[in-house]
């Protein structure tokens, strides 16, 4: 197989949407929570990314980070230092971050105008 | 005997990079395994479970090599190019730069659900009595036509085949793929319904085998000297 060339074969253009400034809020709720997890350890981040997968097609990846992203929009929500790759910036502009607390079910939701289906589980849309 | 046919209608796609596993098994009906060497065969769904492509899935150290029929290649790109998003996966269309031979009954020691490369040629065994080779380059042999050969063999082992039961109008259990949906994995594209189809016993129509008269002419979708292959529905099984 010819993979030897890989290298200088040409990858399949990526036709990536511009990257949007993304406008989001979070819920009191869910920054009472983010308050918590952050707990007084300086320099840490919110990260809201999104990967491929999950039932419809795409997952949010929601994480507490140290340093920074490769190329992250940085936002500051009401003392939420939180950073969103500009790779996926188109598919997060306008999110609501929320907490939902249940037994059952519960924890970070994100209400997404962007997405035209999610999961039952509320971890991927599309 | 083993018998090579010429697959000049399979395109190679390498998803290159460190999250080219994850990228493709997150997007697919099989689970994919991590260890270099391996291989398995995937489905690539759309959220209704109806097929978008059926690859052949080689894992390697920079990534992972797909097999897949040319016919559905530009769909599949079209499927997969937006949700690269930041991650580390590049695709490469090596189509071109390759040829791709099926070989049938062959006899080799290489296990099913492995690849290897000897003097240039990658062999991977995806079934007992059926082994792919990826090639560099054009094919310099003049292979004789085993359009016969192949049907017969597909007919035997109940192998679907692209255009013909595989199509986007269908779900993988009604084409002869329900092996390539994985039980236990959990979320993709098209894995709710196809888990509810599972769980409910109840997945609609199904590849069977059979003799040709066992069948109404129009479930038939291949045939070889009395034998076929029909895509009938699951309570007409009763």
């Amino acid at each position: 197989m010819d993979c030897g060339t890989c290298e200088s074969a040409p990858a399949t253009p990526v036709e990536a949407p511009e990257p949007v400034n993304v406008q989001l809020t979070i819920t009191d709720k869910a920054r009472a929570m983010l308050g918590d997890a952050f707990g007084d350890t300086e320099g840490q981040s919110l990260l809201v990314g999104v990967l491929s997968g999950g039932c419809s097609g795409y997952m949010y990846d929601l994480q507490i980070i140290e340093g920074s992203e490769p190329d992250p929009q940085t936002l500051d929500i009401e003392g939420i230092h939180v950073q969103v790759p500009n790779a996926s910036s188109h598919l997060l502009d306008g999110i609501e971050i929320d907490y939902v607390d249940r037994l059952m079910g519960g924890g970070f939701r994100i209400n997404n105008p962007n997405a035209g289906s999610t999961c039952g589980c509320g971890e991927s849309f599309g | 005997m083993s018998t090579t046919h010429l697959r000049a209608d399979i395109g190679v796609l390498f998803v290159r990079g460190k999250d080219a596993v994850s990228f493709v098994d997150g997007l697919s009906t099989n689970l994919i395994p991590t260890a270099s060497g391996s291989a398995v065969r995937t489905v690539f769904t759309d959220r209704a479970a109806k097929v978008i492509a059926t690859t052949t899935a080689l894992v390697r150290d920079e990534g992972v090599v797909l097999l897949v029929h040319q016919a559905s290649l530009q769909t599949l790109l079209s499927h997969l190019q937006p949700r690269q998003l930041g991650q580390d996966v590049a695709l490469m269309d090596l189509s071109a730069r390759n040829h791709v031979l099926y070989e049938t009954d062959a006899e080799t020691d290489l296990a099913v659900g492995a690849w290897r490369t000897v003097d240039g040629i990658t062999t991977v065994r995806v079934h007992e009595a059926l082994c792919m080779h990826v090639a560099a380059g054009t094919s310099t042999n003049n292979h004789a036509d085993q359009g016969e050969a192949w049907t017969a063999w597909r007919v035997e082992h109940r192998w679907p085949e692209h255009g013909i039961e595989i199509t986007s109008a269908r779900h993988p259990f009604a084409c002869g793929l329900e092996d390539l949906v994985h039980e236990n994995k959990g979320c993709y594209l098209g894995q709710e319904v196809l888990t509810r189809m599972r769980s409910r016993g109840k997945t609609g129509w199904t590849l069977v085998q059979g003799s040709v008269d066992d069948f109404v002419p129009e479930t038939i979708t291949t045939q070889h000297k009395g034998q076929a292959l029909a895509i009938v529905r699951t309570r007409d099984l009763q």
